[in-house]
């Protein structure tokens, strides 16, 4: 015997799920699916693989480790370290399985290297959750992971140590790591203080804080109204290499999406909603 | 306004004792004049008082922006905070204790399983753990473990219950940790909380 229950709301997470993909598609994204169920060979698997399996819901069989999809633009990183993806631009949605537990993630990916149509990316994301989700994004934390292997050098940000106390914010601890650098002038400033005192006090990098200051004119043109730059932050994986966004609703601690400019194969630019 | 959590007991007498000592008599007063109320509101900043193990979670969760806890509760608990800076009160250590001097310590009970499993996987030796909520000194005084690890201030609970402190394990202070979201959002009443504190 089959039963059958109406439920509302899950009703609306399929068609939010349609209205996302059509809405992509009628601006040019080709809809991409990937398996949910990703292999992976043990000698070919790289540092980020490993960093990320505990968290993933994985096993053996014959010998191939499988693990349910994490993260979109991590399973097309991978698939693109194998295979080409003709699309330019693609929209994808489905399932990912963190810790024990599933979401839903709606994302797209740009595979250009022109900031321009990144941020046209990032725009239409920005408006599409304007227009269809209780859940606006208000605010954005924005980050550029060129910016610390800059300002602290290579050697520094591998450090174990100083990673932990960057990623924690921990004044005492970096002031105890790194003595009287003048990164922990900066930290103890207001965020939206420390670009400007950045650019006075390392000049070489003012090309990456001008790229910072065109993605967050993009962010408030689309209707953000609180940007926030984070000079400290660390990349969750290497092949994250330039701009990351995150985006925050209203009230919320966790962020609504999350995405940033990441290289593989060739530049991109790629976006996730968790819902 | 922010919201801060505070460890209820005895950090926050140490705190209590610091603000009282830096020049912080709103604060002061008004945490001080609380009795059993676990909310206390003054210039502009809601204080929480909660049990210490739970400052973690309500700064992660967003009830508070900031928290005050020791590093013995973040050591143990793997909090997605940020820890902000290191407070100059609510100074103990971790130790490891015992009624008898044995070579080999293989059965521990303890609060801080976490914690304790790192210690003694730096130390490379293999040991059975049992958690315990309280009470931690009775384990080791009817034998249900060769030693506890545990944290120590004076050792007054220690020498009553006739054990002693074997090996002196890491430092422990209060920590003021903030949520990661707030961190940016609440920024400028952070920072004028962190200079408040005149924490060097």
């Amino acid at each position: 015997m089959t039963s059958f229950i109406y439920n509302p709301a899950l009703i609306r997470q399929k068609q939010l799920e349609v209205e996302f993909l059509s809405f992509f598609h009628g601006n040019g994204f080709d809809i991409i699916d990937l398996p949910v169920v990703e292999t992976f060979d043990w000698p070919a698997m790289t540092e980020d693989d490993l960093r990320l399996m505990p968290q993933r819901e994985s096993w053996v069989q014959n010998g191939t480790v499988h693990a349910l999809r994490h993260d979109w633009t991590n399973a097309i990183v991978r698939y693109l370290h194998k295979y080409k993806i003709d699309a330019e631009r693609a929209v994808y949605s489905g399932p990912v399985f963190h810790s024990g537990s599933e979401t839903r993630q709606l994302g797209m990916e740009v595979f250009s290297e022109s900031t321009a149509r990144q941020q046209e990316g990032l725009s239409l994301m920005i408006g599409f959750m304007d227009e269809q989700m209780n859940d606006r994004p208000r605010t954005a934390v924005i980050s550029h992971y060129a910016l610390l292997p800059m300002i602290l050098g290579e050697e520094k940000v591998a450090d174990p140590a100083i990673q932990r106390a960057l990623s924690q914010r921990s004044t005492s601890a970096l002031r105890q790591l790194l003595g009287d650098h003048p990164l922990l002038d900066l930290i103890s400033d207001q965020p939206e203080a420390q670009v400007h005192k950045l650019r006075s006090a390392f000049p070489e990098i003012r090309k990456v804080l001008g790229e910072l200051s065109g993605w967050e004119e993009t962010l408030r043109e689309a209707g953000i109204e609180a940007v926030y730059p984070d000079i400290t932050a660390l990349p969750s994986q290497s092949y994250y290499d330039g701009v990351f966004i995150r985006l925050y609703g209203s009230g919320r601690t966790t962020p609504i999406a999350s995405g940033g400019q990441y290289t593989a194969r060739s530049k991109a630019f790629g976006m996730g909603i968790f819902y | 306004m922010i919201t801060i959590a505070l460890s209820k007991g005895r950090q926050l007498k140490d705190f209590l004792a610091y603000l009282d000592q830096n020049g912080h008599p709103r604060w002061h007063g008004a945490l001080k004049a609380a009795q059993r109320e676990l909310l206390v509101e003054t210039s502009g900043i809601r204080f929480l008082l909660v049990k210490g193990d739970d400052v973690p979670t309500y700064v992660e969760e967003g009830i508070a922006d900031l928290g005050i806890t020791g590093s013995d509760i973040l050591a143990e608990y793997n909090a997605d905070v940020n820890e902000l800076l290191e407070l100059p009160f609510g100074y103990c250590h971790f130790a490891i204790a015992s009624k008898e001097e044995l070579p080999e310590y293989g059965t521990i009970a303890t609060k801080y399983v976490n914690y304790s499993r790192s210690v003694f996987e730096r130390s490379e030796k293999p040991v059975k753990i049992i958690k315990l909520n309280g009470s931690v000194e009775l384990a080791a005084v009817i034998g249900m473990a060769d030693a506890i690890v545990d944290i120590v201030q004076s050792g007054e609970t220690l020498r009553m219950n006739g054990l002693q402190e074997r090996v002196r394990l890491d430092e422990i202070s209060a920590r003021l940790i903030a949520n990661k979201h707030a961190f940016f959002t609440k920024s400028a009443e952070i920072r004028s909380f962190m200079n408040e504190l005149k924490v060097n």
